[in-house]
């Protein structure tokens, strides 16, 4: 059986750890078109520092074929290298100004079973929550092939994004399902 | 928007489904899946002699009326349909070197029948000489 872990790694929830009880200034991206979605990268400031949210292609073994598979990437940046992903696009600033409470990660769990014999497990972090004083903001990843990021605004978002099983049959190879799992876990 | 505005100057926001009739006149449509299935259903392949140009041309047919964006660096563009999918393509994936064009339909209301999937275009395999 072969696992894989593409969670974020020591260094990134180090990173996330100083962020609770920092004020939440704003984030930065590119505007919305027709999805609620943005290509690639965005910017978080908080306290006195700013951030990027990277959701970037690199080659990994995706159940038994090498192919480019999105994942998140945490990390501290300059400000003046905060630029859209999208060549001639002016990324927007949202205000948020508020404390951030908690900071929250979705964490999946892929199970692939063939003809009864569990082959792959692939752990993945899907998403980042941070909860302020008045509501969440999440961060999604998209798709295994996708670079968009996903941006949700509003109440219970943990719960929502957390509720998640899916079961897919025979779509990997014949006699086989893949499980996918999520769970909530607090930075 | 504008006249122009729109991939290749239509004059209205196409959705996938408005260009699924015609592209399936000129690449293998079955079940919702372009060209030959790889080991996994969702992973597709195209073949042809010359990739780069096949790649541009499924791309565009199926981006029509769209609306596009260059990807920084040149490594791709990708198209927003108005029912919500959204394309992507790479001048070159990693895993092979080839031209690759991504349909995503996660934010879609109504893909006309098009399933998620990754498309690879290859090299036609030369005949064997005896």
């Amino acid at each position: 059986m072969k696992s894989i872990d593409i969670r974020f790694n020591k260094e990134q929830l180090e990173l996330l750890k100083k962020c609770k009880n920092r004020k939440f200034i704003k984030y930065k991206a590119d505007p919305f078109n027709y999805t609620n979605t943005v290509y690639n990268k965005l910017g978080l400031f908080i306290g006195e520092n700013t951030y990027q949210l990277r959701n970037e292609v690199e080659l990994q073994d995706y159940f038994g074929e090498k192919e480019d598979v999105a994942k998140l990437v945490f990390e501290e940046i300059e400000k003046e290298n905060i630029v859209s992903g999208l060549e001639n696009t002016e990324q927007k600033d949202t205000i948020v100004d508020a404390k951030i409470m908690n900071i929250y990660l979705i964490q999946e769990k892929q199970k692939l079973v063939v003809n009864g014999e569990r082959t792959y497990e692939v752990y993945l972090t899907r998403a980042i929550i941070f909860q302020t004083e008045d509501r969440e903001y999440a961060f999604v990843k998209d798709v295994w092939f996708s670079e968009e990021i996903e941006i949700i605004k509003g109440n219970d978002l943990k719960e929502k994004l957390s509720t998640h099983y899916e079961k897919m049959d025979n779509e990997f190879a014949e006699n086989s399902i893949l499980y996918i799992d999520r769970v909530v876990e607090k930075v | 928007m504008g006249v122009g505005d729109y991939k290749g100057g239509t004059i209205s926001y196409h959705s996938i489904r408005d260009n699924v009739f015609n592209i399936s006149k000129y690449y293998k449509y079955e079940d919702g899946y372009f060209g030959e299935k790889a080991k996994i259903e969702k992973i597709r392949h195209i073949y042809s002699n010359d990739i780069e140009s096949t790649a541009k041309d499924f791309y565009d047919k199926i981006t029509y009326g769209g609306i596009e964006s260059c990807l920084l660096n040149g490594k791709g563009k990708k198209t927003n349909m108005s029912d919500g999918t959204i394309i992507t393509w790479r001048n070159t994936s990693s895993s092979d070197g080839t031209p690759a064009v991504d349909i995503n339909i996660k934010y879609s209301k109504d893909s006309g029948g098009v399933k998620q999937q990754k498309i690879h275009f290859m090299k036609e395999k030369k005949d064997e000489k005896y």
